[in-house]
């Protein structure tokens, strides 16, 4: 429940933080009478490859550990589960490729 | 561990999801090729070939890693994070050369995720049959 309270109040902290900066460019670009498009654009690929990372890294983690657990308490079914988790490192793997692709993507519009 | 991690009869089969990737890049290929977007085929076949080289690179390190008989080689970790450094570069040099249609490139790189789900479906036909 704390951990939960905590998670909370930094994730408002956060987003606190980003809508204050977003507005304050906001603010400069309208009177430089320029586009914070660029802005937003740097942001999304930022925060964009940083929660695919984050959540990649922490389901290869979880696939890996669970797999060795297994393997660990049962060494005849290494078969049955080693092959299942190399699949789904893969696809996790994958999906950060992806976010990574549009990370670039965006960059590349910068 | 028991050697190279060998497909016991019946039991899932990396090679076999191999072909099916292959099998859905060709699905995948062919179907922009039909479309008549030919602009994005090499973008496809370049994305296809990347998915289909991570998925072989992962099971080369990892098979070699745990072939060890309990033992695991501490080397693979290395051999992991070079692999996964020379597909961010080879992506960063798809996408930024701009010589391929990125939306062509994740197409292609979508053909592992159909691989594995044809694998999976042909798995569960085949453990329903029996």
């Amino acid at each position: 429940m704390f951990r939960r309270l905590t998670f909370s109040f930094l994730l408002a902290l956060l987003l606190v933080a980003v809508a204050s900066v977003a507005f304050a460019e906001e603010g400069a670009a309208a009177a430089a009478g320029g586009s914070n498009v660029k802005t937003f654009i740097a942001l999304a690929a930022g925060f964009g490859i940083a929660i695919a990372s984050f959540g990649g890294a922490l389901g290869q983690g979880k696939a890996i550990a669970a797999g060795l657990e297994g393997i660990a308490r049962n060494p005849s079914a290494q078969n049955k589960i080693f092959i299942p988790m190399i699949v789904g490192l893969a696809l996790i793997e994958s999906l950060v490729i992806y976010a990574l692709v549009i990370a670039f993507v965006l960059v590349g519009k910068l | 561990m028991t050697g190279h991690a060998k497909e016991e009869p019946g039991a899932p089969s990396l090679r076999s999801a191999e072909r099916k990737i292959l099998l859905s890049a060709g699905v995948v290929l062919g179907g922009i090729a039909v479309a008549g977007r030919f602009r994005m085929l090499p973008g496809a076949a370049v994305g296809a070939a990347i998915a289909y080289g991570n998925f072989f690179l992962i099971r080369k390190i990892l098979e070699k890693a745990f072939s060890g008989g309990g033992s695991v080689r501490k080397g693979f970790i290395v051999q992991y994070v070079l692999k996964f450094f020379g597909l961010v570069a080879v992506v960063y040099l798809v996408v930024r050369s701009g010589w391929f249609d990125v939306l062509g490139f994740l197409l292609g790189l979508s053909c592992l995720f159909l691989g594995v789900l044809l694998e999976g479906l042909a798995r569960a036909a085949s453990m329903k049959t029996k």
